[in-house]
């Protein structure tokens, strides 16, 4: 055969069997000669390029679309290559054929019965080989079989026929294909001692199969029974199996299978061996078998009692409780049979009172009471280490048991006494008290708070490269802006040339976490200032882009500040904010502040946005020092700034035309307040929820269907409005500035304010509508920000934050969708979290996003310290929650169990929540008992007995359930 | 896929936990060095078996882990002894975990038979014998075994043919720099280690760092940054230590502040387990730059050789007393050994506040060349792409240098180091200096040379 004949029967697509044909007859020198140019026709008709010196037809093929990766051509050329190379060539070219072509392909190989053909089905390029071809070569000698895993995950597969059964063809049972080619049955044993897959569940199988469809499982039942397989030798293989370190998914199958063949009382003691080797297997699911197997023997002489008690320990500091309480019920039956408590007892039982879970530790301690008499004083050191580990709950009986222990064995030991339950500071009672829900004036500003300014040209660029590759906190953010107002219009000579790697940077979009990556809402605004300060042109984005990617309502105020600030830097005007923190938090410190206003001399700041911003981050310290201060700046701002202050000022019907200042500065004097008669001779016709009178957030949490994939879901749904209080009636108003506003303004008709001027009120706005949070939420710093426009009053950013933690209640932490962001206010000391706080603290708790959670913990468990958190409110919010029917019980109580083990405090605020809580909520529901756990260790941990009516609602309970048995043990 | 050398473990025998002819059970781990010896190092009986078997254990775990990644590795612990001392070091195959075991000459009735560094076998037959050993039981323990036994042809030759990839050497050599860094914030009795590292997450892990901090007589977990925290990314590398705590003393908790870095000490009466994670869990060692400002600026060759020749396999290496001996600073000493331990010669122990003698037995000639920072930053001086400013302020020396598709900018003071590129903007010098401050500092060094 020359070259030209291959080439033409490769490039001709109805070939086939010609192909074939033509390379049956050549003897291995005749293929080696075509090898190096059948494998660059190949490498031709692969990369559809044709060599120079390509003969005309490959070429002409090739520019009319033949060949490519999948072309026909490409796979005939292919099977050329399995009949004309060598090992080398072909070790790393897999099977890979058109499904019309493996017959072809079979036959190539049956004609050449090639020498590496043997390494080659065993090597990874053989491994898509189709199983029936491969049966077929071993059962023709063509090869030898491979003793490699796949061949059994191939021959497993094959014969359970998956494919073609979603396929929809017909599938043979399993037992018919094996007894059709009976060699087949040898290689059943290779299934358990593979990651063969064969018993890995495949529930979705059976449902639309035909009737007679088998798994590996029911074939190997059939087989034994019928004799074709040897019980005994199956049984054993699948019980070695399990010691090999296989899947999870393997192995729980093999073990099923195990079961399936019900093993007789003889088979059981014949395996017990194994089964104890098992007890100490890296996965959980094999230990419970072990177990369970290992319970299975009847009769206790029968059980290896040494081996079991040098194994137990190994099960039960796998941290399961399951494992742990099937351990503990063998050893029960050990202990009966060898009638005293031995060494090896005492160590599986110390293993016990070490281990995570109360209820193990309980139970280990009623094998301890009901063998107390058999404990030898000697033996008394092994349980004594473990008295650090037990629950607080468990402290007590520990410490009689052994005081008992000692007394029977008459005996003393050196060794130190353990600690009573409760230390001798929790006999005196304990009582906790939160601050009132309106203390809000206490003072907030600490030294090591204060916010450092910028003060050159060059620490701001630096500062701006950091925050443009990522953003530390919004302080940060709040320290460029003030620098860029300050020290915008300075430009050194070099000053280009110092900022173009920055300039460079903000081009490509920064670091992921930066100030502009990715801009939308208030980065927008952010970017534009960079680029005019940065250039000295002004940068503007188009207010339709502003508008798409949406700018939520509470940043509308700071966007508009930006917007001021990069307007004065682009017409050459520096100056100082009345703003810009001098403290984490964004806070204010007023005396820093009137200093300022006094230094500005500006009194036209009566008008802007940064002299409203300025007002709400007032901190409460030094108010009244900065108002003495305030009487020697400028009109019309003295009047207004000690109205903020404290003063005995009051607004005149003139200053109708500043009322956003006067509204802002009468909520920065009080928060909670309503100031519509103070304010009154402004003549505002004001509708907005923070404007004269404040807000109050309203919840309810419910439940949604969905229809999804065609079926209904519930999704959980936390509803949120806000009210202004006073009139029990939705108020948002939302007028533009217009010239009909100004008219009516001068004919004194009442003024109804705008919210994009009332940073208090923007706040609230959108809060109960119903869409997915913005991009401009995206960033944890920028969530973060949000408390930052009314540092004292962030009630509405923990109504955005409870939002978007009820949204995702089940969803894992997100670095697209920050929650923690959120959390930043509820850690400022002296600021009552209120309602919305517990609210989001609650929801927090229950979520799966692990950095909320986390920041949840920490923040309950200051809270309580500062004493921020509010047991009846938490009761009331927990109680709320439930009634959605969504909150996860067992992840509120691991939250709560992890805060009463800081002190006797939290144990006790905790401890007090959950009394409210518990007689107010159904007990019977899923996992509701484990917050019953977290009041019986709160419990034990302040010795304070529960009230009266309490404990007779928990003696009262029924049923048989952990609820009712926690419940009693509460009461008792 | 990273760099790898390929490299074959030969040992003598398979290391296991098996009967002697005693009858008691016998702790055998293979040796194998560098150079395909097979030393035999150590000879005795185990005081506490279990506390070793669960050390071993979990030291085995790191070894046999990559903490981010479900990729197999094998890459057997390293042992080091000397009479004071037996020490074994693992480092994980995602290169962001330590582990060491220092197991004093009180843990066992035995012999030091050698001083050396050698690989050790560990299998998985042997890992899981080694949760049976039981504290009442007589364990013998060998490391090695003499030339007589290893005559008799008893035992099977194990080859692992592994690669090891350079990164691996790089960060395993590498996590020394991080050591002497190293403070103690917390120390905690071992109940209360337990119930922290259980309450570690498991399945939803946080993104964001969590940190470790002192809560009374107690630790707990903490989403916020705070003064005295230690931070964890990944807490499942923790996690490592839990088997350890029942029968521990105390764990002490390190950390290094500038880098994030921290380590966990398992302390029992007689011995310790010292785990030591990356400041994150995809950031192995290996590439945290911490020693390049080092290697950058090294002692003279003549110093390093000088110190080099004067280690002896010590547990701990006294510095004075080698600048004594040699005739040259304290500080010399220092910055020779922090070169030898990023050259895998020399380990540091935090607890000591001492280096010690080790040399990993792999080939290690190569690893100052696997630093790339330093290598981009010689290429950077050697094309002229850097330019030192003039006009430059009296406290520091300005420079300009190429970088991609814009110019930056290097300020080089003596308290502080700056530079315009992304990364360092991103990690202000966190993660090791970059590679424009490299080559300022290569160029300043060399205008500065004449004057010393």
């Amino acid at each position: 055969m020359t070259y030209e004949e291959l080439e033409k029967l490769v490039l001709d697509k109805k070939a086939g069997g010609a192909l074939q044909r033509a390379l049956a007859p050549l003897d291995e020198k005749a293929r080696a000669k075509l090898s190096a140019p059948a494998q660059k026709l190949h490498r031709q008709l692969r990369e559809c390029k044709p060599a120079p010196d390509a003969s005309n037809r490959l070429k002409t093929r090739l520019a009319r679309g033949g060949g490519g990766y999948h072309g026909k051509e490409t796979y005939q050329a292919r099977l050329a290559l399995f009949a004309l190379c060598p090992a080398s060539v072909l070790k790393k070219l897999d099977y890979h054929v058109w499904h019309d072509l493996a017959p072809l392909f079979d036959q190539i190989i049956r004609d050449r019965r090639p020498d590496w053909l043997d390494d080659w089905v065993a090597s990874p390029a053989g491994a898509a080989l189709p199983f029936d071809m491969l049966r077929g070569w071993i059962r023709d000698g063509v090869c030898a079989k491979p003793e490699v895993d796949r061949y059994y995950q191939s021959f497993a597969w094959f014969l359970m026929q998956v494919l073609p059964y979603q396929f929809g063809k017909a599938v043979p049972p399993i037992t018919k294909q094996l007894l059709a080619d009976p060699p087949l049955l040898a290689d059943i044993p290779g299934l358990f001692r593979t990651d063969s897959r064969a018993f890995a569940s495949t529930p979705w199988v059976r449902p639309d199969g035909p009737p007679d469809y088998e798994t590996w499982s029911d074939a190997l039942l059939k087989l034994t029974a019928d004799g074709h397989l040897n019980r005994a030798e199956l049984l054993q293989t699948a019980v070695e199996g399990l010691k090999l370190d296989l899947g999870s998914g393997q192995l729980a199958g093999m073990h099923a299978f195990y079961k399936r063949m019900a093993p007789a009382q003889a088979e059981i003691l014949l395996h017990q061996p194994c089964y104890i080797d098992l007890l100490g297997h890296p996965v959980g699911n094999v230990v419970t078998f072990a177990l369970e197997m290992l319970g299975k023997i009847r009769n206790d002489q029968d059980l290896q009692v040494d081996r079991i008690l040098l194994e137990l320990p190994a099960a039960l500091s796998k941290g399961s409780k399951v494992h742990a309480l099937l351990a503990l019920r063998l050893l029960k039956r050990i202990i009966k049979r060898q009638m005293e408590l031995t060494l090896g007892s005492l160590t599986v039982i110390g293993e016990a009172l070490r281990h995570a879970h109360s209820d193990v530790q309980s139970v280990a301690l009623d094998i301890l009471e009901a063998n107390s008499a058999a404990i030898a004083g000697e033996d008394l050191v092994v349980l004594r280490e473990t008295e650090p580990f037990v629950a607080a709950s468990h402290r007590a009986r520990l410490v009689r048991l052994l005081s008992s222990a000692f007394e029977i064995d008459g005996k003393r030991t050196d060794a130190p006494p353990i600690a009573d339950t409760i230390p001798p500071e929790a006999v005196r009672p304990l009582d906790y008290h939160s601050i009132a829900s309106d203390r809000i004036q206490s003072p907030i500003l600490r030294p090591e708070d204060a916010v450092t300014p910028i003060e050159s040209v060059e620490e701001l660029i630096e500062a701006a490269l950091h925050a443009t590759e990522t953003v530390d906190s919004p302080d940060e953010v709040e320290r460029i802006i003030d620098a860029i107002s300050r020290l915008g219009t300075s430009r050194p000579a070099d000053f280009d040339a110092a900022v173009a790697p920055l300039v460079h940077r903000l081009k490509a979009g920064g670091g992921t976490n930066g100030i502009v990556f990715e801009p939308a809402g208030i980065r927008f605004a952010l970017s534009d200032l960079l680029h005019t300060w940065l250039t000295g042109q002004r940068h503007r984005t188009p207010d339709w882009l502003w508008s798409y990617r949406r700018c939520k309502h509470g940043f509308v105020p700071i966007g508009r500040h930006l917007r001021a600030i990069a307007t004065d830097i682009q017409r050459g005007r520096a100056k100082p904010l009345l703003s810009a923190p001098t403290h984490r938090g964004g806070w204010i410190d007023p005396v820093v502040w009137v200093d300022r206003l006094i230094r500005s001399g500006d009194a036209s700041a009566v008008s802007t946005m940064d002299f409203r911003l300025s007002l709400l981050r007032l901190a409460p310290d030094n108010r009244a020092a900065a108002l003495e201060r305030a009487s020697t700046s400028p009109e019309p701002l003295r009047r207004l700034v000690q109205f903020a202050l404290g003063g005995d000022v009051r607004p005149a019907p003139l200053d109708r035309r500043h009322h956003s200042a006067w509204i802002t500065a009468a909520r920065c004097r009080d928060p909670l307040k309503d100031w519509s008669q103070e304010l009154a001779p402004l003549k505002l016709d004001d509708g907005l929820p923070d404007g004269l009178r404040p807000a109050r957030h309203f919840w309810r949490a419910s439940r949604r269907t969905e229809v999804r994939h065609r079926e209904r879901v519930e999704l959980p749904e936390l509803s949120v409005s806000v009210r202004r209080v006073g009139t029990g009636l939705p108020t948002l108003t939302d007028k533009a500035d217009s010239l009909l506003g100004r008219i009516a303004d001068a004919f004194r008709v009442p003024i109804a304010p705008d919210w994009r001027e009332l940073p208090t009120a923007a706040l609230n706005q959108g809060t109960s509508e119903d869409f997915l949070e913005p991009l401009e939420l995206s960033r944890p710093w920028v969530t973060q920000w949000l408390c930052y426009v009314w540092p004292q009053n962030p009630s509405a950013s923990y109504m955005r934050g409870a939002q978007r933690l009820a949204e995702r209640i089940d969803s894992a932490s997100s670095t697209w969708n920050p929650s923690r962001g959120y959390f930043h206010a509820l850690f400022q000391r002296g600021r009552p979290w209120r309602e919305p706080g517990h609210l989001l603290l609650c929801l927090g708790l229950v979520g799966k996003d692990a950095d909320a959670r986390g920041l949840a913990i920490d923040a309950l468990i200051e809270g309580i310290g500062w004493r921020l958190f509010d047991p009846e409110i938490f009761a009331s919010t927990i109680i709320g929650l439930v009634e959605g029917g969504w909150i996860k019980f067992s992840r509120l109580a691991d939250a709560l169990m992890l805060v009463i083990q800081v002190s006797q405090l939290h144990a006790l605020a905790v401890g007090e929540t959950l009394q409210q809580t518990v007689t107010k909520i159904d007990l019977q529901r899923k996992n509701a008992f484990r917050l019953l756990e977290v009041l019986v260790e709160a419990q034990a941990m302040t010795g304070k007995p529960l009230p009266f009516a309490t404990r007779q609602m928990l003696a009262g309970m029924s049923g048989s359930g952990k609820a009712a048995k926690v419940g009693k043990q509460l009461a008792r | 896929m990273s760099a790898a050398i390929d490299y074959t473990y030969r040992y003598a025998f398979p290391s296991s936990v098996a009967a002697a002819a005693s009858g008691r059970p016998q702790l055998s781990l293979a040796t194998c060095d560098a150079n395909q010896q097979r030393p035999h190092f150590f000879d005795g009986r185990v005081r506490q078996p279990r506390i070793l078997g669960e050390m071993l254990y979990t030291l085995s775990d790191v070894v046999q882990t990559h903490f981010f990644l479900p990729r197999p590795v094998i890459l057997d612990p390293v042992l080091t002894s000397n009479e004071e001392l037996l020490r074994l070091e693992g480092f994980s195959g995602c290169c962001g975990v330590y582990a060491r075991v220092d197991l004093p000459a009180e843990a066992f009735d035995g012999e030091c038979r050698g001083r050396g560094t050698t690989n050790v076998d560990f299998n998985e037959p042997m890992r899981n014998a080694l949760l049976r050993l039981r504290d009442g039981e007589d364990v013998r323990f060998a490391v090695g075994a003499d030339e007589v036994v290893l005559a008799s042809g008893a035992g099977e030759i194990v080859e692992k043919k592994v690669k090891l990839p350079l990164r691996w050497i790089k960060g395993f050599s590498e996590v020394q720099a991080y050591q002497p860094r190293l403070e103690l914030k917390i120390e905690v009795d071992a109940a209360e280690a337990l119930r922290f590292v259980r309450a570690l997450p498991r399945g939803a892990v946080p993104k964001m760092p969590s940190y470790a901090v002192s809560a009374g007589r107690s630790i707990r977990l903490s989403q916020r940054p705070q003064k005295g925290a230690v931070p964890i990314l990944g807490t499942h590398r923790v996690k490592v230590i839990e088997p350890l705590l029942p029968r521990a003393r105390r764990l002490r908790i390190w950390c290094d502040e500038e880098s994030g870095a921290s380590a966990w000490e398992v302390r029992y009466a007689v011995a310790s387990f010292f785990l030591m994670i990356s400041p994150d869990v995809f950031r192995g060692f290996s590439g945290e730059g911490q020693i390049l400002a080092a290697l950058a600026n090294p002692p003279e060759d003549g110093v390093i050789a000088k110190v080099r020749a004067a280690l002896k396999w010590q547990s701990q290496i006294h510095a004075e007393a080698i600048a004594q001996d040699l005739g040259i600073s304290r500080s010399e000493v220092e910055a020779a050994l922090a070169v030898l331990g990023s050259r895998g010669l020399a380990g540091f122990d935090a607890g000591t506040q001492r280096y010690f003698h080790r040399e990993l037995p792999f080939d290690l000639e190569r690893v100052e060349e696997m630093q790339p920072r330093l290598r981009n930053a010689r290429k950077l001086v050697s094309d002229g792409q850097i330019r030192r400013l003039p006009n430059s302020d009296q406290n520091a020396a300005r420079f300009e240098v190429q970088g991609t598709g814009t110019m930056h900018r290097v300020r080089i003071a003596d308290d502080r180091q700056s530079c315009t590129c992304p990364w360092f903007s991103k990690y202000q010098g966190q993660r090791g200096p970059c590679k424009h401050i490299l080559a300022a500092s290569l160029v300043l060094d060399d205008a500065e040379a004449p004057a010393r």
